[in-house]
Order: structure tokens, then sequence, then C-alpha cells
């Protein structure tokens, strides 16, 4: 089966999913996050996202600890680099108190522990704060100065594809709307398309971490998946051969993976 | 039995997305997700008519206070108008780009319409002109009428409240939390939002003043979808995204009854003129009729 994206066939896009409970994410795939096939996804997508981001009321979010951690079953590591914004997730805000007072670094809701937002941060700071026992994580954050309510703030759960370009990794749970909206307050035209992909054993509320080729069939331009525990990688179905070939190269990170071997080798 | 269900109607294998009484309480009109806008007999639930039209969903249905004719906004932006008394369905185009929200009918006066292109429109009791238009910052989600012309309540996706004559500013619901039910009878308004939360306001006697706070009733878990009073005011009945139906005894504020009859969420709710009934839609397609007259 060839890789071929709904709609838009771009590497980049959005889709949009309806949970159980009504509930309305966005998935933005990076460039190999697989998509739902049945999913609204693609340009027109991005479009939809503009739209809603014009005609919804901007409110509060949080940015979620747990989601932005790639799942492993090694022990998370910090994963932020110095240089531009840097969101970090902390028990308590006492290491930072200098930077929150001096205005470098500004408070911001996390869905647990305390969060903040530094504008500036030198390698030998964020190297300090990232050891310290308090520091439950930190990423490099990109953030829309024209936006900052973004998605999340409309009411959107927004998730992320983890994983750099290699690979369908899991989609991270990166921020929770303060008020989670619901389907039926959407424009019907929105509605219809943002609801044809329905996850009706998920609860965003509850899901921090999502890999939709377990749920579903799903597009990619990648022939691998990583399950949602970040410990198996196995094949995309209808890309058992792609897989094959790829699969010497993945050879080498067993130490870290559970890989699947192709059909014919397992046999 | 207080609050049986009278008639379970399948009204379609979509969403139900809107439902309005006759003013003569014998008809009750639902719209759906199958894009059907059909008329049934109450309490019977006979299917009477139906109007398949190229509109997309039907949004909002209204009756004319007086002469039986069904108004109905679609998700299209149509509106559509059927007169009994001619049998013909007129139909103005796209006067909401996005869609239709909201649809009321004030005694005596003309259509009204609230879009998601953020306009307020007044047209002709014949869909024949368009009489006024109003555009406001954010989508007004529902419209409220008493059935007296200055007694025409709006609610918009913020969560402003107010009133359309006068020059009584809104009041602010609560911060972002946007109205998606509105109800009123007499001097009280009720709004439900997407906390869950139902806010009751007393409306002064004049037109310059905001509604004022006047309680609040907590119960739902979700968006309120559907609120409807019976005609003393004495009883208010509601619906949820929870997907419950309660009813509340608005002068102690208690929740005399809480019903679970659908298998998702509720979308609408209408109470019936005489207060003897409400209907309550449902996403899984069904509207379901019940009693109050025990309550």
């Amino acid at each position: 089966m060839d890789a071929d994206y709904p709609a838009a066939h771009s590497m980049d896009t959005v889709w949009f999913a309806v949970d159980a409970d009504g509930h309305v994410a966005v998935f933005r795939t990076g460039e190999a996050g697989a998509v739902p096939l049945e999913a609204y996804a693609g340009d027109e997508a991005y479009q939809t996202e503009a739209r809603l981001r014009e005609l919804l009321p901007p409110g509060t979010l949080l940015h979620d600890v747990d989601g932005r951690r790639r799942p492993s079953p090694r022990p998370h590591k910090p994963q932020a680099w110095a240089g531009g914004n840097v969101l970090m997730a902390l028990t308590t805000l006492d290491p930072v108190r200098d930077e929150v007072a001096r205005g470098t670094a500004v408070e911001v809701a996390m869905t647990r522990g305390k969060g903040v937002l530094f504008t500036g941060l030198t390698d030998a700071r964020l190297a300090e704060l990232q050891a310290l026992p308090e520091c439950l994580g930190s990423w490099n954050f990109y953030a829309d100065e024209d936006d900052p309510a973004g998605m999340a703030g409309r009411g959107f759960f927004v998730y992320e594809h983890l994983t750099d370009n290699w690979i369908s990794g899991p989609y991270g749970r990166e921020a929770v709307p303060g008020r989670p909206i619901h389907v039926d307050q959407l424009p019907p035209d929105v509605r219809r398309l943002v609801g044809q992909f329905r996850l009706d054993a998920v609860r965003f509320t509850d899901t921090p971490h999502l890999q939709p080729v377990e749920l579903t069939e799903c597009a990619s331009w990648e022939s691998a998946y990583i399950d949602v525990t970040g410990r198996h990688i196995r094949p995309i179905p209808g890309k058992e051969d792609e897989y094959a070939d790829a699969y010497g190269e993945m050879v080498d990170m067993s130490d870290e993976f559970d890989i699947q071997p192709p059909p014919d080798e397992a046999e | 039995m207080k609050g049986r269900t009278v008639r379970t109607i399948q009204v379609s294998s979509q969403p139900v997305r809107c439902v309005a009484y006759s003013p003569d309480g014998r008809l009750l009109a639902t719209g759906d997700e199958e894009h059907q806008l059909r008329l049934w007999t109450v309490p019977a639930g006979d299917e009477v008519a139906r109007f398949p039209a190229d509109h997309g969903t039907v949004e909002a249905v209204a009756f004319h206070p007086s002469s039986g004719a069904v108004a109905a906004g679609f998700g299209s932006g149509d509106l559509t108008l059927w007169r009994p008394d001619s049998d013909e369905l007129a139909t103005r185009k796209t006067p909401h780009p996005g869609g239709v929200k909201a649809l009321a009918w004030p005694a005596g006066g003309l259509l009204v319409s609230a879009g998601w292109d953020r306009t307020v429109q007044f047209h002709s009791p014949t869909l024949g002109t368009t009489d006024g238009r109003r555009t406001s910052e954010y989508p007004i989600t529902c419209l409220a009428t008493c059935g007296a012309p200055s007694r025409l309540a709006f609610a918009d996706f913020r969560g402003n409240i107010g009133l359309f004559t006068g020059s009584a500013r809104p009041a602010q619901v609560a911060g972002t939390v946007g109205v998606f039910a509105l109800a009123a009878a007499s001097v009280l308004l009720a709004a439900g939002d997407a906390s869950g939360a139902i806010r009751l306001f007393r409306l002064s006697a004049g037109t310059t003043d905001p509604p004022q706070p006047a309680g609040t009733l907590a119960g739902h878990d979700w968006t309120v979808y559907g609120l409807g009073f019976t005609p003393t005011g004495r009883l208010l009945v509601s619906g949820s995204a929870d997907e419950t139906v309660r009813v509340w005894d608005v002068a102690t504020g208690r929740t005399l009854e809480t019903f679970r009859w659908h298998r998702r969420w509720v979308t609408c709710l209408a109470v019936a003129p005489d207060g003897m009934t409400a209907a309550a839609g449902s996403a899984d397609g069904t509207v379901v009729v019940f009693d109050l007259a025990d309550l």
C-alpha cells in the first residue's frame, strides 16, 4: 500500500477526532505521524483550524506534563536545549523564584506541578535546573505570540507527534483546555467534519498518549510505528515489504526497542 | 408515575438537533442531521409531514405564535418557512453563511434568526424581506422570547446575556464560558452554559437595566443544550450533554427529578404550551416526550 495521506498529501498536517465524551482534539503530525484514513485532515483542516481561532473566544489552557514526555520504559530525561523559549515543569517554583522575580521566567499552568516559561536561559543554567529532582521535564516551546491561547485555549485537546522523522511514533497530549469544548458547540460544517472520525473507546481527558495505528487504519509516510508504550516497533499494516527493507537499519536500536522482525524473518 | 415517558419517537438515525411545539401543543417539529424537518402529532408520535431539502442539517426550528407556520434554519445558512394555509415552502438563501444557530418568533413580530456569521436578523413573517440586522462580537448561540415583543433575550459564545430592546448592557455570565441554552418566563431568564450550570436572571420592567443574577442551579456535568419553563414559571426543564434531563423547582432551586433516557447527549428541549409535557431530543436520534403533570 502506498503512503497516501488523506486530502493534502502533505507531510505535515493536522487531523481532528471526537472522543467518547464529545470532546474534540486536534493532532499535529509533524512529518511522520500516522493519520487515520477516516479523519478530517490536510490543508482544509488547517484552514478550519484558522477559522476556529477566529470564531471562538480564547480561554485558558494547561500545558501537559505527562503528555509531552515520549513514552518509554526508560526514565524520563528533560529534553530542552538552551536558546529560544523553554517550558519547564517543576514540583515547586523555589528553584526559579529569582528568574520569576526578574521577569525572565513567567509562571504558566501545568497539568501537574508548577510551570514556568523561560525567555532566555544559558546552557549552564538549563543544565543545572534539569539536574534538579524538582524538575519534572523541560521542552523547547514555540509560542504563537499573536495567539497565545491557541486551540487548547479554545477548548480543544492538542496532541503532537513526539518522535523524529524516521518512524510513526505515539502522539502526546501537549495541552489540555481549561474548559473542554463539546462537539455540538461547533458550527455545523465544522461539527460534521471533525466528527467524522470518532474514538468512542477513548477519553482525551484520560489519554496522555495515543497511537492511532493501534486503533484504526492509518496512512503514514513511514513503514513502522512505535506503540503507545514506547517500547515496541512494528510494521504499519500494509507496509510489511517496506518494513522489511527498513528493518536492518532499525536493528541497531534494539537496546531501546523491542523490534518486531519482518514476517519472513520471523518464520 | 412522575416524569413518565409518554412516547419515545425514533426521529432519525442521526442526531436530532432541534425541537419545538406548535402553539396549540398538538404538533411537534423536529430537525435532524439527516436534513429532515418533520412534524409529529403529540402525544401519539405519528409523523404527519416531512420536508426534505438540500439545506443541510436542520439546526433550529420555530413556530409562528398563532398562524401555525413553521420556520427552520439550516447548517447551510438557509431559512425556510412552511405555511399550512398555503402548503407552500418559502426559502431565503444563506442569510447566515456558516449556519443558522437559533430562531425565535416573538408574538406579533418578525422572525428573528441568529447565525455563525455573528449577525442577528429580523425577517418579515413571509420571509419576503429582512427588516433589520445586528452584528455581535461573538456568535449568538441562543434566543428566547416570552411572547412579548420587548422580551427577546440573547446569549452568545462568550457568555454574554442581554435583551435586544433598550440600551441595557448585556449581563456577563462568566468569563469565557459560553451559553448554549436560554429560556424565559415572565420576569425570569434561565441560561445554561458550557459548564453545566444554569444561571437565573431577573428581568426588570424597564428596558434599560441589564438582567440581574437571581441564583444558579447546579447539577448537570456538561453543556446544557436545552431549557424550558412551564407556563407558570414554577418548573424549569433542562437537557444536557451529560445525557440527562432534569426538572427543577425554580423557587427552591432543587432538582425534582433526573432522567436518563437517552444513549447520547441531549441536544434540544421544548416544553408544551400547556406545561403538561415536554420533549427532549438527543444525538441518539430520538425525541422523548414525557409527562410533567405530576411534578
